[in-house]
């Protein structure tokens, strides 16, 4: 698997996560506002970013980091689900906490000079 | 298996399934009434939608990758011309909701029946290629 393939696989994985609560609320006829939109665009990066961290389990599968991250990236999902099922922006807060592990994560690895974001 | 027609298929077939909720629910609220008294058979369509679109790309991929686009082989031009007119027809169930959608979507079946004749008869005649003629 090339770069171009690993990037088209997660941008899929980015528009199935944003797409399913979408068709679910307009097909259950629920209203959908501008916090709904807002959460179709966070469960979209979501979305992405798991599946691009998801194809690389044979690398890291061994990692507490990698399956904390991978934990963490199916909460914040399921927060942003509950956000734009009862249309309320404070649940994407919640659905942050993960994007900030992560950011640390990639921060902490950039300053000690490590290869991967995984540390232990 | 082919992770990439595969997820890329799911994705576009949740597209074109995203465009019949929403053209239902435009056209509901223009005439004032819910959509589940407009639109009978909403439960089966919207789930064939997304199946079909994943069903065409990945067929696609099939048709393409196992060599029978790059021998021009009737039969397997005849196969991607049936996708592409079994999407033309899901796209348009999609986007203009009508009464004859049923029979439609079941008209977009054919190229998976071809196929799927095809490979029955390869199998019977033991041949190692799906593209008889």
């Amino acid at each position: 698997m090339d770069g171009a393939e690993i990037y088209l696989i997660s941008a899929a994985g980015g528009v199935i996560a944003a797409l399913a609560p979408l068709i679910y609320l307009i097909y259950y006829a629920r209203p959908v506002t501008f916090t709904v939109w807002t959460g179709a665009l966070v469960s979209f990066i979501a979305g992405f970013i798991f599946t691009l961290l998801a194809q690389q389990w044979p690398f890291f599968y061994a990692r507490f980091t990698y399956l904390l991250a991978l934990a963490l990236l199916i909460t914040s999902l399921i927060y942003t689900y509950w956000g734009m099922y009862r249309r309320r922006w404070t649940m994407y807060l919640f659905a942050a906490a993960a994007w900030i592990y992560i950011i640390i994560l990639a921060v902490v690895a950039r300053v000690l000079g490590l290869g991967d974001p995984f540390i232990i | 298996m082919n992770w990439v027609a595969l997820f890329v298929g799911v994705a576009a077939g949740m597209a074109v399934a995203f465009g019949r909720v929403y053209a239902e629910s435009v056209i509901s609220r223009q005439l004032g009434l819910p959509p589940q008294l407009l639109f009978k058979h909403r439960d089966v369509l919207v789930p064939f939608l997304v199946l079909a679109g994943a069903a065409n790309i990945y067929a696609v991929w099939i048709v393409v990758a196992y060599g029978g686009i790059a021998a021009w082989r009737l039969s397997a031009v005849l196969g991607l011309a049936l996708l592409v007119a079994a999407q033309i027809i899901q796209l348009s169930v999609a986007l203009r909701p009508s009464k004859k959608d049923l029979e439609l979507a079941l008209i977009s079946c054919v190229p998976y029946v071809y196929l799927f004749a095809l490979y029955v008869a390869a199998l019977l005649m033991n041949k190692y290629s799906l593209w008889l003629f």
